[in-house]
């Protein structure tokens, strides 16, 4: 620690330049974003599917990792966003993107109205009623035929369109993908540098000290919790639009474990943490066939690892890393 | 009125294994603050390596429950050895948590590896399958599946409240710091609660496979349920965790039977939630531990 004090204001002495700098690199990450279909056009279905699972584990990151509490109900809003949104448009003729907004409110409200009662529980008790939460998600999904089509899931919604032009292709999806995901990753940094952020990093480090200093807890909270189901509900719309297709496959407890796996590898309260924890349990099956089988039990081995030898996920590892070889 | 009597039976049944799993969790909670949310995939593995033992050995059903206990007690321990003890010196009760849900992944991962994505079951224990009691048509399994649950109480209550191993387990589990203090190894107690979790996950296991389907994806069902139990009980409190799991499986037993499985799931997890919010405590708990 002593030896890394001196760089902190020598750095802070030259503001513009690092900033600048560092408005150049999230460029270029965007321009590299942005081509990737081009360079990788077998690969462009996969980043899609990156991409969405990205936007519900940034959304839980704005919970799980600013509140310091688990949350495994994420599926919830998940299958709000897929399911509402195939209903609206397979039943009631909405327009994709009127659907996706509608269901996005209703998620909201949906969370709004959980968030007081649930997030007085404690701990192990708030992770045991949202994963009750998931639980239900998984059985209303498989149970409600006439709603959601059973274990056979609910097929045919039409590709996310704006006004006329329908985004069928790959590459087409890719891009709203993209861009959703940036205002997302925009959207939770200028969250974090605000002062609501600030409130609720003072609540994940000491709740009473927090709420002493006049930050209400419970406010903050259900406010971080709207908004991860908000981001988890436009997720599960894209994945309805983007597959056409929904099962209570994709709204599983599994699923909702993988939620908080995918978030907990790659380490919270970063933009990276969460994309390299979805990559890497995405990418697990992704490698081969056979090598498939062996994802649960690696995923399953790699959190057992990660949690345990370094508390900031795969990226906070890395970046740890990278300091202690600069000095 | 036969019909209901019968469901509220088989409801105990599956009930007992429920009461084991949270029995289990309870325990290393007390000891250890951990909630083990893999204690019901433990259940899952030790049910099909007792149908890989069984296979191989053609030993009898206690027997095998013996067996299976010996080698689930040694198999806790160790993961307390490996993942849980390293693990803990090092994050919060929070995130281990999230170590026990690795764990869970883990053994349904091991389970698909090793026996594949087919539904395992056994020949029950004793050849009779089936009697008749007082006009109710039982199957002789669920004597086995009580008779595990009530031995399992029986010597879990003479170790805690009539050894002086268990006067050390209670001492650990009032205050870890001041039991140390007086001279208990609570890392030893530690994993012996981890070892014993094992031997109940492991005879659950043993005695319920006869009467239903196990396989890898069944790991979730079952640690959600025996985490269920252990929380409707009130965590830490044995005689809780027994009542949270029988009352569990009674109720899902009941709406299984006179409405849809999933019907049957949502309202018994909806109950479990409105339980929660309104009597957080559970049935044998303490409210400070459960509210912030």
């Amino acid at each position: 620690m002593s030896t890394q004090a001196p760089a902190r204001p020598l750095r802070a002495r030259i503001p513009h330049q690092s900033a600048a700098r560092s408005r150049l690199g999230t460029l270029g990450v965007i321009v590299i974003l942005a081509l990737l279909p081009l360079i990788f056009p077998a690969w462009t279905s996969f980043l899609i599917v990156v991409g969405i699972y990205f936007l519900a584990v940034l959304g839980l990151d704005m919970f799980v990792g600013q509140t310091g509490q688990v949350s495994l109900g994420q599926t919830l809003f998940f299958a709000i966003g897929a399911y509402g949104g195939g209903i609206l448009t397979l039943d009631h003729g909405v327009p994709t993107l009127a659907a996706t907004a509608i269901m996005a409110v209703a998620s909201a409200a949906v969370a709004y109205l959980l968030g007081r009662p649930f997030l007085r529980l404690r701990g192990y008790y708030l992770a045991l009623a949202t994963l009750g939460l998931a639980v239900i998600t998984q059985s209303t999904a498989t149970g409600l035929t006439s709603l959601t089509g059973g274990p056979s899931g609910l097929s045919g919604m039409p590709n996310l369109a704006i006004g006329t032009y329908v985004f069928e292709s790959d590459p087409a999806n890719y891009y709203v993908v993209l861009a959703l995901g940036l205002i997302a990753a925009l959207l939770v940094t200028g969250i974090r540098r605000s002062a609501a952020g600030r409130a609720l990093a003072a609540i994940a480090g000491d709740q009473q000290a927090a709420a002493m200093l006049g930050v209400d807890p419970a406010t903050y909270k259900t406010r971080a919790f709207v908004l991860a189901a908000t981001f988890a509900s436009i997720a599960g719309s894209l994945f309805a639009f983007y597959n056409r297709f929904v099962s209570p496959e994709s709204v599983s407890v599994v699923m909702a474990l993988n939620f908080v796996i995918m978030l907990a590898i790659g380490g919270s309260r970063t933009l990276l943490g969460p994309l390299l924890g979805v990559l890497l349990i995405q990418a697990l099956p992704q490698a081969s066939q056979s090598f498939a089988r062996y994802e649960p039990l690696l995923a399953g081995l790699v959190l057992v690892v990660v949690i345990t030898y370094l508390p900031d996920g795969l990226w906070g590892g890395i970046r740890a890393f990278a300091t202690r070889r600069r000095r | 009125m036969r019909d209901v009597a019968e469901t509220v039976i088989g409801g105990l049944v599956v009930g007992s294994v429920y009461a084991l799993i949270a029995l289990g969790m309870s325990l290393i909670y007390s000891m250890s603050k951990v909630i083990n949310l893999s204690q019901g995939a433990f259940v899952v593995l030790a049910a099909l390596t007792g149908v890989s033992v069984q296979h191989s050995l053609h030993i009898s059903g206690p027997a095998l429950l013996v067996v299976v206990a010996v080698i689930f007690a040694v198999v806790l321990a160790v993961v307390d050895l490996a993942v849980i003890r390293p693990a803990s010196r090092r994050a919060s009760p929070d995130r281990m948590l999230l170590i026990t849900v690795g764990l869970l992944q883990a053994v349904g991962g091991f389970l698909l590896l090793r026996w594949g994505n087919l539904p395992y079951t056994m020949k029950p224990f004793t050849h009779t399958a089936v009697v008749t009691v007082l006009g109710l048509r039982l199957s002789t399994q669920f004597f086995w599946v009580l008779g595990v649950l009530v031995l399992s109480l029986v010597a879990l209550w003479l170790l805690l409240q009539r050894s002086s191993l268990g006067l050390k387990m209670r001492a650990t589990a009032q205050d870890p710091q001041a039991a140390s203090l007086m001279g208990v190894d609570v890392d030893k107690v530690r994993l012996i609660a981890f070892s014993i979790s094992g031997a109940l996950a492991a005879v659950a296991g043993v005695a319920i496979i006869p009467l239903t389907f196990l396989q890898y994806d069944t790991v979730v069902p079952y640690a959600v349920d025996g985490f269920v139990a252990a929380v409707l009980g009130g965590l830490g409190s044995s005689s809780g965790a027994v009542m949270g799991g029988l009352l569990l499986g009674v109720v899902q037993g009941v709406l299984q039977r006179y409405t849809n499985a999933s019907l049957a799931e949502i309202l018994a997890i909806s109950s479990l939630i409105l339980i929660l919010l309104l009597r957080p405590a559970g049935l044998r708990g303490s409210l400070a531990e459960v509210r912030r």
